[in-house]
C-alpha cells in the first residue's frame, strides 16, 4: 500500500506536468482536444493524490513504524482521530496533504468553470497544475513521507501531547485550505492577463474563489487562537509568533483585495493595483509557508529545520518574476476607465482601507523579518517581540475600525456635505453614547474607550444601512420588518452579507479590546484559604493526585464566587506524560457572560501543601469566539450562490457552447 | 506610489493623495521606529555572549538562542514556577534564572531547545542570565533528527 502511495505520487507529478504542458500547447495550437486532455489530466492529479494520501493513512493506521514519518509522528496508543490528524502533523505529511488539497481545489475549479469561462480556463488549468507539480516535486525530492528506515522501531514517538486536542486536529487543515485556496484566484488573474481577457469576467470568476480561502484562513487563524487559549495556559490567544504572522499576512492582503476588486467591478479603476494585490496575496501564502518551514526565523512552533527552503525560494522567485513580467507586458490593456473624482467618495474610503491594511501587513512583515534585516544591515541580529506588534497594530486597527463604519456612509463618486452630515449623525451619536456610558461606569483606559466607541460607530453605520434597506423594501413591497430584513439579506447577499462580516469584525474588536482590561494575578494558597480577586473570590479546597500508565495527574479543587455568590468548583490540572516526559497544563475556565475566569495550577509545595495559582480575568473574550463564528457564517452567507447567479452561470455556459459548437463540429 | 497614481487619479487629485500617503507613511514609520526601540533585543549565540564582558552588555536586552537545556539542570522553586537551569551550546554552559511571571510553556524540559530573552548580569560572582522570557521548542525527538542520527550511525558502522 505504501509503495502504491509513492507510485501514485510520482504519477501525480507526471500527470500535473502533462496537464501544464498540454494546456499551454493546446492554447498555442488552438486545439480544443489538447485543452480537454490537459483538463482531464489535471483532474486525474486529484485522484492520484488521493491514492497517495490513502497510502500514507494506511501506513499510519497499520502502525508501519518502518516508515520514518509514521515512526516520528504516531505511536501505538494514539486515539484514532489523532492518527487521522498525524497525516498533517509533521513536515513531510503536511506537504503531501497540501498537494492533495491543491489538487482538489484544481479539480473543483475546473469542473465548475470549464464550460463557463472557455477563454480563461486553459491558462488557469496550466497555472494550477504547475503548482501541483511543485508540491509533488517537493514531496518526492525533499520531503518524502514514504521514506523507509533501515530498521523497524518497535514503537513510534507519537504526536506531541499538547497537539492532541480536537482544535489542533481541525486548525491546520482549515489554515491549509485557506493558504492553498489562494492558488485559484491567482490562477484566474494570470489567465486573464495571459488570455488578455481583462474585462470584468475574470473578476466575476475569481471573486468567490477568493472569498472561500479567505474564510478558511480567518476561521483557521481564530481556531488556532482558541486552541492556544484553552491549551497552552498563558491566558491569551495571539502571541505575534512568526508562524501566526505568516498566516495573518495573506489574510490581510486578501482582505484588501476583497475590497478593492469592488472598485474595479464598479468603476473600472485600480486594474493594475488589483493584479499586484492578487499576486502579492498568493505570494504571501507561499512566503508564509516558506517562513514556517525553512527555519529562517526562529519560532515557538515552527517545523524542524529542513531542506525545503531552497525549493520554496525558487518557486517564489518564479511566481513573482513570471507574474510581474506578464503584468508589465499587459500594462497597456489595464488602463483605467474612470478616475477618482472626490475625496469624499466610497472609492477613496476603499483606497484608504487598502493602504492601511497593507501598511499593517508591512509592519507585521517588518517585525517578523527584523532579525534577518537587522543582521544584514548591522551585523547584529535584533528581534522584536509582542510589544512592537501591539504598538504598531493597535493604532492602525483603530483607523481600520473607523473606516469599516465610515466606508458605507460615503456614496460612490462623490458625497455632498449635506448627505455626509445626514449619514454620519446616527453613527456619531452611537459612538458618543458608548463612550459616555463607558466613562460613566468608570472605564479610563484610553485605547479601550476609543476602540469600543468606534465599535459603537460601526454598529450605528451598519444599523443605518440595514434600516434604510428595510424601510425601502417595506415601502415598495409592504412586507413586515422581519420579512424585509430576511429578504434584504437573501436578495443582496454580497452587500448585506458583507455588512454581517463587518459586524463580526466589531465583535472581534470588542474581544480584542478586552485584552487591554484583563487582570493577571499570581497567588499562593494553603488548603482552605480564601482570597479575593477583584469581585471574584477563590477558596482552595483540596489537592489530589492520580496516576495511570500514560500519565500522572495533580488536580486542585478551587471554589469560585462572584459578589459572594457561589459559581462553580474549578478543577485545574497538571499532567505529566510518561513516555513523552512532558508536562501539560489543563486550564480551568469559568465563563460568566462574556468574561472568562481562567485558572491555572502552577505547582504545590510538598513541604507545607501550599499551592501557587495563576489567575487571568479576561473580560469580553467570548466576543472573539462569537465573532469568529459569525465571521465564518456571514461570509458563507455572502458567497452562497443566489438564483440570479445560477441563471447567469447557465447563460454563460450556453454562450460558451454556442461559440465552441461550430469549432468542434 | 507617485508613479502609479496617474492610473486611477485625475490630475488635480494627485497632489492631495501624495500628501495623504506621506502622512500615513510618516505615521507608520514613527510607530515602527518607536516600537522597535521598545522591544528590540539583540540576538546572540552563547559563544558570542561569553566573549563579551558583563559590563559591556550592561542594560542591553539580549535574546540568547541556539541553546538546549542541560539534562538534570532544571531546579524549580517550591511551586515549580520559576526555575534556574543551565543552557549549553554543546561546549559551554551558562546559568539562567527565570524572572518572568508567565507559566513556562509545557515544552520547557530537559534537552528542549530554548531561546531566552533578558539581561546578562554579574550574579554573585559568576555571570548569569536573567531571563524574562523563555521560549522552548519541543526537543527534536518529535521531528526528524533522532532517526536521522540513528541512520547516520548505522551508515558509519556499515562502511567501517
Amino acid at each position: 500500500m505504501v509503495d502504491v502511495g509513492y507510485f501514485a505520487l510520482c504519477l501525480a507529478l507526471a500527470a500535473a506536468a502533462y496537464a501544464t504542458a498540454t494546456s499551454l500547447f493546446g492554447i498555442h495550437r488552438r486545439h480544443e482536444g489538447l485543452i480537454r486532455s490537459g483538463e482531464n489530466a489535471a483532474l486525474s492529479v486529484c485522484a492520484l493524490y488521493t491514492v497517495a494520501v490513502m497510502g500514507l493513512w494506511y501506513a499510519i493506521f497499520s502502525r508501519d513504524f518502518q516508515i520514518q514519518y509514521v515512526a516520528e509522528n504516531t505511536n501505538a496508543h494514539m486515539p484514532a482521530q489523532y492518527m487521522l490528524a498525524s497525516l498533517w502533523g509533521g513536515q513531510n505529511g503536511s506537504i503531501l496533504f497540501w498537494g492533495w488539497m491543491l489538487s482538489a481545489y484544481t479539480s473543483a475549479a475546473i469542473l465548475l468553470n470549464r464550460h463557463r469561462y472557455r477563454g480563461l480556463m486553459p491558462y488557469a488549468t496550466a497555472v494550477m497544475a504547475a503548482s501541483c507539480c511543485f508540491f509533488a516535486l517537493l514531496n518526492i525530492f525533499a520531503a518524502d513521507p514514504f521514506q523507509r528506515l533501515p530498521f523497524t522501531p518497535t514503537e513510534g514517538q507519537g504526536l506531541n501531547p499538547i497537539l492532541q486536542h480536537p482544535y489542533m486536529a481541525i486548525h491546520p487543515p482549515l489554515l491549509y485550505a485557506g493558504m492553498v485556496g489562494m492558488t485559484v484566484p491567482f490562477a484566474f488573474g494570470i489567465s486573464a492577463l495571459a488570455a488578455r481577457e481583462l474585462n470584468n469576467t475574470w473578476l466575476r470568476a475569481m471573486r468567490r474563489w477568493l472569498l472561500i480561502p479567505w474564510t478558511f484562513l480567518g476561521g483557521g487563524l481564530l481556531l488556532g487562537g482558541k486552541w492556544a487559549y484553552v491549551e497552552l495556559g498563558w491566558g491569551g490567544y495571539w502571541g505575534w509568533d512568526p508562524v501566526e504572522n505568516a498566516s495573518l499576512m495573506p489574510f490581510l492582503a486578501g482582505t484588501a483585495l476583497l475590497h478593492s476588486v469592488m472598485i474595479q467591478e464598479r468603476k473600472g479603476m485600480l486594474k493594475v493595483w488589483n493584479m499586484v494585490l492578487l499576486i502579492f496575496t498568493f505570494g504571501m501564502t507561499i512566503f508564509g509557508t516558506f517562513l514556517t518551514r525553512s527555519g529562517v526565523v526562529s519560532s515557538v512552533h515552527a517545523f524542524a529545520q529542513s531542506n525545503v527552503g531552497p525549493f520554496f525560494v525558487t518557486y517564489l522567485v518564479i511566481i513573482v518574476v513570471g507574474s510581474v513580467v506578464l503584468l508589465l507586458w499587459r500594462l497597456p490593456d489595464l488602463k483605467p476607465e474612470s478616475h477618482l473624482e472626490s475625496f469624499a467618495s466610497r472609492e477613496s474610503a476603499f483606497l484608504l482601507n487598502n493602504w492601511i491594511l497593507l501598511t499593517l501587513l508591512f509592519a507585521v512583515l517588518w517585525g517578523t523579518l527584523f532579525p534577518v534585516i537587522s543582521e544584514v544591515v548591522t551585523g547584529d541580529k535584533i528581534t522584536v517581540g509582542a510589544p512592537f506588534f501591539n504598538r504598531v497594530s493597535v493604532p492602525m486597527g483603530l483607523v481600520l475600525l473607523f473606516l469599516t463604519g465610515a466606508g458605507p456612509l460615503f456614496a460612490w463618486r462623490r458625497t455632498s456635505g449635506e448627505s455626509l452630515r445626514r449619514n454620519f449623525t446616527i453613527p456619531a451619536i452611537s459612538a458618543v453614547l458608548v463612550a459616555t456610558v463607558l466613562f460613566a461606569v468608570g472605564m479610563r483606559n484610553l485605547y479601550a474607550l476609543m476602540s469600543l466607541s468606534l465599535c459603537g460607530f460601526v454598529v450605528g453605520s451598519v444599523g443605518l444601512e440595514f434600516s434604510r434597506g428595510i424601510s425601502a423594501r417595506r415601502r415598495s413591497t409592504g412586507e413586515s420588518t422581519l420579512a424585509a430584513f430576511y429578504m434584504l439579506l437573501s436578495k443582496n447577499r454580497r452587500r448585506y452579507g458583507g455588512y454581517l462580516v463587518h459586524l463580526s469584525v466589531i465583535l472581534l474588536f470588542v474581544g480584542f479590546t478586552g485584552q487591554a482590561l484583563s487582570i493577571d494575578r499570581e497567588i499562593v494558597l494553603y488548603p482552605g484559604q480564601r482570597e479575593d480577586v477583584g469581585r471574584y473570590a477563590v477558596t482552595f479546597e483540596t489537592l489530589a493526585f492520580g496516576d495511570d500508565a500514560n500519565k500522572s495527574v495533580s488536580a486542585a479543587a478551587v471554589s469560585l464566587e462572584y459578589d459572594g455568590q457561589f459559581l462553580a468548583t474549578l478543577l485545574p490540572e497538571r499532567h505529566f506524560y510518561k513516555t513523552a516526559e512532558q508536562n501539560t497544563t489543563e486550564v480551568s475556565i469559568y465563563t460568566r457572560w462574556l468574561e472568562d475566569f481562567y485558572l491555572i495550577i502552577i505547582g504545590s509545595n510538598s513541604q507545607d501543601g501550599s499551592t501557587k495559582f495563576q489567575i487571568y480575568v479576561n473580560p469580553l473574550v467570548a466576543c472573539v469566539w462569537w465573532g469568529s463564528a459569525l465571521l465564518v457564517l456571514s461570509s458563507l452567507w455572502a458567497m452562497w450562490p443566489t438564483s440570479r447567479d445560477r441563471r447567469l452561470a447557465r447563460l454563460d455556459r450556453e454562450a460558451a457552447r454556442a461559440t465552441a459548437g461550430p469549432a468542434s463540429a | 506610489m507617485a508613479s502609479e497614481n496617474h492610473l486611477y487619479l485625475g490630475v488635480s487629485m494627485r497632489g492631495k493623495f501624495a500628501i495623504g500617503s506621506v502622512i500615513i507613511g510618516l505615521g507608520v514609520i514613527f510607530l515602527i521606529f518607536t516600537g522597535v526601540q521598545q522591544s528590540a533585543a539583540r540576538h546572540m549565540t552563547l559563544d558570542m555572549l561569553l566573549e563579551q564582558s558583563v559590563t559591556e552588555l550592561d542594560g542591553r536586552r539580549i535574546q540568547l538562542g541556539g541553546c538546549t537545556v542541560v539534562v538534570g539542570s532544571i531546579e524549580w522553586d517550591a511551586y515549580r514556577h520559576r526555575p534556574e537551569f543551565l543552557v549549553t551550546d554543546g561546549e559551554r554552559n551558562l546559568q539562567v534564572r527565570y524572572t518572568g511571571n508567565a507559566v513556562l510553556p509545557d515544552t520547557f524540559q530537559d534537552r528542549a531547545q530554548v531561546v531566552v530573552e533578558g539581561l546578562y548580569v554579574a550574579g554573585g560572582g559568576e555571570p548569569q542570565f536573567e531571563a524574562e522570557i523563555v521560549f522552548a521548542k519541543c526537543p527534536s525527538k518529535y521531528e526528524g533528527q533522532s532517526y536521522d542520527d540513528h541512520v547516520g550511525a548505522l551508515d558509519v558502522e556499515n562502511s567501517s
